[in-house]
This record gives C-alpha cells, structure tokens and sequence, in this order.
C-alpha cells in the first residue's frame, strides 16, 4: 500500500519532531482505540448527538496522526451529524472502508519495520 | 509546588501524544472526559500549573469546566490551554472570554505545545512571584507606616515637653515654681473642654484643646525680656516699671515669631495668640492691644480666665493666697479682669473641677 495515499507524512514528521519512532508508537497505537468501534455502534443506533461528539473526537485524533484518508472521510460525517442529521449510508460505509485501510496500513507497517520520515 | 499539568481529552492518543513530549519537564495528570477533569483538579488546586483542555467531549465539556473553574476563580493560579479540533473564531473568542491562556488548534504540533505550556507556565510563575513580591512589601510598607506614626507621636510628645521646658525656665526666673506653668495648663484644659461641649459655635475640637492646653505653658514666655529689677521688685510698680512688664505679651509675640520650623503653623498661631492676648479684657479695656470681645482670640480667653484662677489661690511673693471661694466670687465679679459671659458660664460650670486641681497641686 502506497503510505502517501493515507498519512500525510510531511505534515506528520514536522509534528512529530522527525522523530520516527515517536510517532509509530501513537500510530500502532491506533488500532486499539475505541472510538471508531463507538462511532459505527451510535450510527447505527442512530444516535446523532453522542455519535457526532465521537465523530469530532476521532477527527481530532485522526488530525493529529495525520490520517488524511481517514480524517477527509470523517469531516463529511462530522458535518452532517453536528446539524444533527443522520448521514446517509454511503458516507458511513466510505468512512468504514477508509478505516479498514488504514488499519490495514497500520498492520504492514507494523509488519515491515518500515521507516516513515527519511 | 505547582508543577502538574493535566491533560483532558476523551481520546487515550491524544493525551499519551501530550503527555510524551510534556512529560520529562513536568508531573503529568489525565482525565478523559470534563467531570474526571474537574474531580482532579478539586483534588490537586495547589499543584496544577496547566491544563490542557479539550472542548468537545462525553459527560462534561470543555465549556463546563471552565465554567465551573471560572467560578470557583481557580483561574487566577492555573493557566488553561484550550487544545481543540473546533477553529471558528467565535470558539476561540468565547474560550478567551473565560480567561484561558492559550488557544491550540488540532492538530497540534508538538514542539508547539511544549513551547506554549512553557510559556504559560513561566508566565503564571513570574505572576505568583510578583504577587508574593507585592504582599511581601505591603507588609514592609506597613511596618515602616506604624514606625513612622510611632515616631510621630514621640516627636509630639517631645514638642510638648520641650515646651514645658521652656515655659517652667521662664517661670523660675519669675522666683515662681514650675507648678504654676501645670495649673495653668490645668485650668485651661478643664475650661476648654468645658468650652467644645458647652458652646459649639466656637469649633474646639480635641485637638484643638489638646493644642491650646500645650501653649498655655507659654503664655508667659515674654517674661524673659524683662529686667530682674522689674520683675522681681517687691514693692509696687511706677507706671514706667509697669508698662515695661506689660510689654511681656508683646516681647512674647516676638520670641514667638522668631521661632521658626520648631512647630507646625497652627500650633505656632495659638502659642503666639496666647502669649500676646492673655492679658486683654472683654470690655476692651486690656493689653496690649485693647481687643474686645470675641475679638481676642478663644485660646486667649481661656488662658487669661486659668492663668488669674491660680494667682489667686496660690501665694505670692506680694500677696497671699485667697480661698477658692474667694476666687470664684472675685472672678465672676470682675475685680481681676472682664470676661465673656460664655466663658463665666463654662467658669461657672467647672469650678469643681478647678477647685479639686487646685488642691491637687498644692
């Protein structure tokens, strides 16, 4: 998988300091929060005020590692929820393919040792 | 010791992220959501330096627990560092409006954050400093406030011995006892007193007759000028010799006026009053110069009614002493002087008191 499509890895290494190993320790770090799991479980409850205070939370997170994919796919969702409007299925299931990859991402990097900032 | 930061955000990355690069200069606290958060603090006032807080969050948000840190005026000691995902302007102005230190906008870089805590935590230091600095010299300010004041009344108190000092000088020159400067001074104050209840219109205060009681030991300074042959000639004084030891009132006026920065104006006024009016009469008909009425000034009036009380009922080298009854009939008669009838009123009503100092003193 093309690293560049999902992680801003500019934006990432100036954040981070340049430090490589800083920043893979939060990333691998991000399959075990539980916010995502959250969010898809209050969508489908329908649940639009609680779902959209996890929304920006993970947008916030998603920001933070530079999860670009994932953080574009959030912003739409995060929207529409904070006029407290249920998002339509489509803009859900992008979100959850876009997660899935980059929880994918996260499992070969992992797997690889790849080195992130050159 | 302040040196805790706590971080509050619902998401566990955030807070490791923050806590990884803030950790190795301070004590780092967590909550995960505003409740948590204001539980901690409650918990921890007097150690957290900074929070860090996050808006949007389950149970409690941000915008709570500023509130309720507003409210509590925890804000004064801890600096708020709001670190957020919401940018609007209108966010950040209410957050500020709150009082908070710092707005950060996520995603936050890293070193940022470290330099902003710093400087906040520098800032609130160097104020908490400033302030132990100002408590600590109001409290030296006051120190030397109740020193000064303590050495002010010595000072007063000084004066007012000193100038004992000289009206008894003046007295033993006139072959008379020192007492006679107390009784008068006595006399005085009693009348005085008796004067600020009695008739207001003439606006004695305490000070006042604290003021013209201490002058009265002046009222014969004057006397100093005069020639021994004169003043302490036995025998009855030819019309020269007399208008010679009249001129004490005038020659006291003179010595008065020639003292400068050893009183204040004020006090210097009523001494010089005295010293020169103490021998003038209400009918106009006294000295030196022939005021009449309320045209002598009060301070006069009160030293001349004291001053012929106690050469009346104290012996002389040329007389005897009369008995206090004697001398309270003379007086209100006017067989040693005229005086204002308010004067023989507030006379009238003291004689008690002048007749117990009069024994007193003898």
């Amino acid at each position: 998988m093309e690293i560049s499509n999902y992680i801003d890895l500019e934006d990432a290494a100036e954040r981070f300091m340049k430090n490589d190993e800083l920043f893979k320790k939060f990333l691998f770090r991000f399959p075990g929060e539980q916010g995502f799991h959250d969010l898809f479980k209050l969508l489908e409850e329908e649940k639009v005020e609680e779902a959209f205070k996890v929304a920006h939370s993970m947008k916030g997170v998603t920001a933070n590692l530079a999860l670009k994919s994932l953080n574009e796919a959030l912003k739409p969702i995060s929207d529409i929820l904070k006029a407290k409007i249920m998002p339509g299925e489509n803009e859900i299931n992008r979100l959850k393919d876009a997660y899935e990859e980059v929880l994918q991402l996260i499992v070969e990097i992992e797997l690889e040792g790849r080195t992130l900032f050159s | 010791m302040r040196d805790r930061v706590l971080i509050v955000d619902d998401v566990e990355i955030n807070r490791e992220i923050l806590k990884e690069i803030l950790q190795d200069e301070y004590k780092i606290m967590q909550a995960g959501d505003g409740e948590e958060a204001l539980q901690v603090i409650e918990q921890n006032q007097e150690d957290i330096a900074v929070v860090l807080l996050d808006l949007i969050m389950p149970k409690k948000d941000g915008y709570e627990v500023l509130e309720v840190l507003k409210k509590n005026k925890w804000l004064d000691n801890m600096a708020v560092l709001i670190i957020s995902g919401e940018s609007s302007v209108e966010t950040e102005a209410r957050c500020f409006d709150y009082g908070i230190s710092d707005f950060i906008r996520k995603p936050f870089d890293n070193n940022l954050v470290r330099q902003r805590v710093r400087n906040v935590v520098e800032l609130f230091l160097y104020k908490n400093h400033l302030e132990d600095k100002i408590d600590e010299q109001t409290e030296v300010l006051r120190k030397q406030y109740k020193l000064l004041h303590k050495q002010a009344e010595e000072l007063r108190e000084h004066k007012f011995k000193i100038i004992d000092i000289l009206g008894t000088v003046v007295e033993y020159r006139n072959m008379e006892s020192g007492e006679h400067i107390n009784r008068v001074k006595g006399f005085t104050k009693i009348l005085a007193e008796e004067m600020m209840k009695e008739y207001p219109e003439y606006e004695l205060g305490l000070s006042d007759v604290e003021m013209i009681s201490s002058a009265a030991a002046l009222h014969d300074i004057g006397k100093i000028a005069i020639p021994d042959n004169i003043l302490l000639k036995p025998g009855r004084l030819t019309k020269e010799e007399f208008d010679i030891m009249k001129s004490h009132t005038t020659k006291g006026g003179e010595i008065l006026d020639s003292i400068e920065g050893a009183w204040d104006e004020e006090y210097g006024k009523v001494s010089y009053e005295i010293c020169r009016h103490h021998h003038e009469r209400h009918d106009g008909r006294g000295y030196p110069d022939g005021l009449k009425g309320d045209e002598i000034p009060i301070s006069a009036q009160l030293v001349s009614v004291a001053d012929v009380y106690d050469a009346l009922v104290t012996e002389r080298v040329y007389k005897s002493a009369f008995s206090k009854d004697e001398a309270f009939r003379m007086i209100q008669n006017g067989e040693c002087g005229t005086f204002s009838p308010k004067l023989m009123k507030c006379f009238e009503n003291v004689r008690k008191d002048f007749e117990e100092l009069a024994d007193r003193q003898k």
